[in-house]
């Protein structure tokens, strides 16, 4: 299974490496069962996060840095398709999400487009979190895994996400 | 060196766990001789392992560990037919590792026993790493081995194997094996050294931090994100 990990579990696991995000992202280190990806945005969402003190304690640059490095082959991905200026592209604001990921990709899964009517438009859904969506798309991800409960309040396509704590419990991490 | 049955051990291990406070010591100290000798032969755990032991126990009973059933059961049936559910020296010695590793992450606990837990947890690993691991896998791998590499329990790999997660077999003793070939086995080992040493430097600069909850965190890191977008 192909998991994208966003920047919330990468937070979770510097404030707790060997909690489940920490052993989630350990695992997704190794060839084991469980493949992960996340990108570039996400990192730097998370470096800026730790180290300005967004997570309740400030973290060393070089601690952040070297957590990321030691998990080096998760980041086998191309950066992510998209940054987060995207709520100013106006001609997309009523799209569904696929949609929007399949404009701004070009890469899509057929399953991605399949359910547009069920799909958020993008007026319902933060645009801010669009680049994680994308991304996973990008990356050819299954899950995402967020402990952020807006991604648990609409539909993200085949996109299915995934709590941390679940994904831990159902590889026998915790 | 006398050997305890089955019975006599869960015995030992039930006593321990629910000891009066000015016992516990000394009963821990019985018990982490116990493991040491069930698992001296196999895990070659002859000399300097005194300390670790004890430090071990002491952990998983500042953690509460020490209470949990499974924990219980492995110790009754190391050395045991696997075909009726019986535990390898290795697979114990993970599964103790593990548990460390779980105590490890109780914000509860004193940084201190956080630190020693995920110290010991390592060195528990390295040990079975050290006696059961090759660096070119075999054709069909033990749970143990599979655990060992991917740094995770032997509860995890059955869970795996039960949740059609890994390929796998079974050989008429029930005993399972693991085709290696599924696996990108030298993926992330060059890094695993890296991953245990920046968990241990991230612990001891969170000092006795109290984390937020999760959920807190993630509307935190929404508020600020909110905030430098306007």
């Amino acid at each position: 299974m192909k998991v994208f990990f966003d920047a919330t579990v990468w937070c979770g696991a510097l404030l707790n490496p060997f909690g489940p995000n920490g052993k989630l992202l350990d695992l997704a280190s190794t060839g084991g069962p469980l493949k992960g990806v996340t990108s570039d945005v996400v990192l730097l969402e998370t470096y800026r996060h730790a180290v300005q003190g967004d997570l309740g304690h400030v973290f060393d640059p070089d601690d952040v840095w070297a957590y990321v490095d030691a998990h080096r082959p998760l980041l086998d991905i191309s950066q992510a398709p998209i940054g987060r200026a995207l709520p100013k592209r106006t001609d997309l604001h009523n799209l569904a999400i696929g949609a929007i990921v399949y404009e701004l990709t070009g890469r899509s899964r057929e399953d991605m487009l399949k359910d547009l009517a069920q799909q958020a438009t993008l007026p319902n859904f933060d645009a801010h979190d669009l680049h994680v969506v994308a991304a996973s798309y990008a990356a050819g991800a299954e899950v995402l895994c967020s402990s952020d409960r807006g991604f648990f309040k609409q539909s993200l396509g085949a996109l299915i996400p995934h709590r941390p704590t679940d994904l831990a419990h159902e590889y026998g991490l915790i | 060196m006398l050997i305890l049955s089955p019975a006599d051990r869960a015995a030992l291990w039930r006593e321990v766990a629910t000891s009066k406070p000015e016992d516990t010591m000394s009963m821990l100290r019985v018990l982490a001789k116990e493991i040491q000798d069930l698992l001296a032969s196999d895990l070659d755990l002859y000399s300097g392992w005194d300390e670790p032991l004890e430090a071990t126990l002491q952990c998983l009973y500042a953690s509460g560990l020490i209470g949990r059933d499974s924990l219980r059961m492995q110790f009754e049936s190391v050395g045991g037919d696997e075909s009726e559910g019986g535990t390898s020296a290795a697979e114990f010695a993970l599964t103790l590792a593990g548990a460390l590793e779980e105590s490890a992450s109780f914000e509860t606990l004193s940084p201190d026993t956080r630190q020693l837990a995920a110290e010991l947890a390592a060195q528990w690993r390295e040990l079975v790493a050290s006696v059961d691991l090759t660096e070119a896998p075999p054709e069909q791998l033990s749970v143990a081995q599979v655990a060992a590499h991917f740094g995770v329990t032997p509860q995890a790999v059955y869970k795996w194997c039960e949740a059609n997660k890994i390929e796998f077999t079974r050989t008429p003793g029930g005993t399972y094996r693991i085709p290696s070939a599924q696996f990108e086995w030298k993926r992330g080992a060059d890094t695993s050294e890296a991953r245990r040493e920046v968990a241990l430097r991230l612990l001891r600069s969170l000092g006795d931090h109290k984390p937020m909850s999760t959920e807190d965190m993630a509307d935190s890191m929404r508020r600020a994100r909110e905030q430098s977008a306007q």
